[in-house]
């Protein structure tokens, strides 16, 4: 993750309200998988809702997800998923 | 560089269970290009089973799949295989793929530094999502494919005999590939939510040590 894109995370991550609103999004985003998607992160695998949880209770796991969900739309937004490498 | 091909696989868990199984292309790729193959598989995935490998000095390419840290490769049952500052030396003159989390963080450059030719890894967790219909089947997975078959180019690439930097890109060129079909306007809502996480992998796999370096070249 670049200089700039970590900042700006770690300024969404502290403040609440915006904190909140990726608590949301990214929650709501995690919910149109399918009820059987699992997620290998690390040495772990969890459930679609198990991720959802963690997401809204903003533990280190749903950071992480969010940060994810963050970095991926801000270069969505960017045009780097469109990039050739 | 000898035609060998040293692969860890370690299959304990859910996780482990699907690289262990998605490994099988790449072992097949070798076995047809006529590869000398370690296989490291299951029980047999431990520190003392590498290190007799690797004292033979034969090796070339190193396909290293299991959970892992910023230090730490790991084999059967989570025990540490590959140690920084410890045995990294070991991998002197190879070229390596460690489809781990985050070795490429520390242990990775140390690889490099202690000779290694280069290193493909990544610097953050390795993710992968997968569906549990398909755990008892994981090669026919569409959710996993999406990750693993591009993870798979990189070693199905060297044993090809390309670079380590073709090697890289072409993962790259195959994960973004699938990217785009997730994010098309015919892909469903629930292919866009995948996303995210393939392009994770994308963001934290890295190159380290000499590009050039091959089969052919070294």
């Amino acid at each position: 993750m670049s200089d700039t894109v970590q900042d700006t995370n770690s300024f969404v991550l502290s403040d609440p309200e915006l904190f909140t609103e990726l608590q949301r999004l990214a929650s709501a985003r995690m919910m149109v998988l399918p009820e059987d998607t699992q997620m290998s992160i690390g040495a772990i695998e969890y459930s679609r809702d198990d991720i959802v949880q963690h997401i809204k209770d903003g533990d280190d796991l749903g950071k992480q997800i969010m940060n994810m969900q963050l970095e991926y739309l801000q270069d969505l937004a960017g045009g780097e998923l469109y990039k050739d490498e | 560089m000898n035609k060998t091909l040293l692969i860890t696989r370690p299959n304990h868990d859910l996780v482990t269970n699907y690289l262990f199984f998605w490994s099988q292309p790449v072992i097949a790729l070798a076995k047809e290009k006529r590869f000398t193959l370690h296989d490291l598989s299951s029980k047999t995935a431990t520190r003392a089973e590498l290190e007799h490998r690797l004292a033979s000095k034969e090796q070339s390419l190193i396909f290293l799949n299991g959970h892992g840290n910023s230090t730490v490769v790991a084999g059967h049952d989570d025990q540490p295989i590959i140690v920084w500052q410890e045995n990294e030396g070991m991998l002197k003159g190879t070229i390596i793929y460690a489809r781990s989390c985050d070795v490429g963080n520390t242990l990775g450059k140390s690889l490099v530094e202690n000779g290694a030719l280069a290193f493909i890894g990544y610097n953050r967790k390795f993710v992968f999502m997968y569906l549990s219909s398909y755990t008892t089947k994981p090669l026919k997975d569409p959710t996993a494919t999406l990750f693993l078959k591009p993870s798979n180019r990189v070693m199905q690439s060297l044993i090809k005999g390309h670079t380590a930097k073709e090697a890289f890109l072409k993962s790259q060129r195959e994960m973004r590939k699938n990217l785009r079909m997730l994010l098309s306007s015919k892909s469903v809502k629930e292919n866009q939510s995948i996303a995210f996480s393939l392009w994770s992998n994308i963001r934290g796999q890295i190159l380290l040590g000499n590009p050039n370096a091959s089969l052919i070249n070294n």
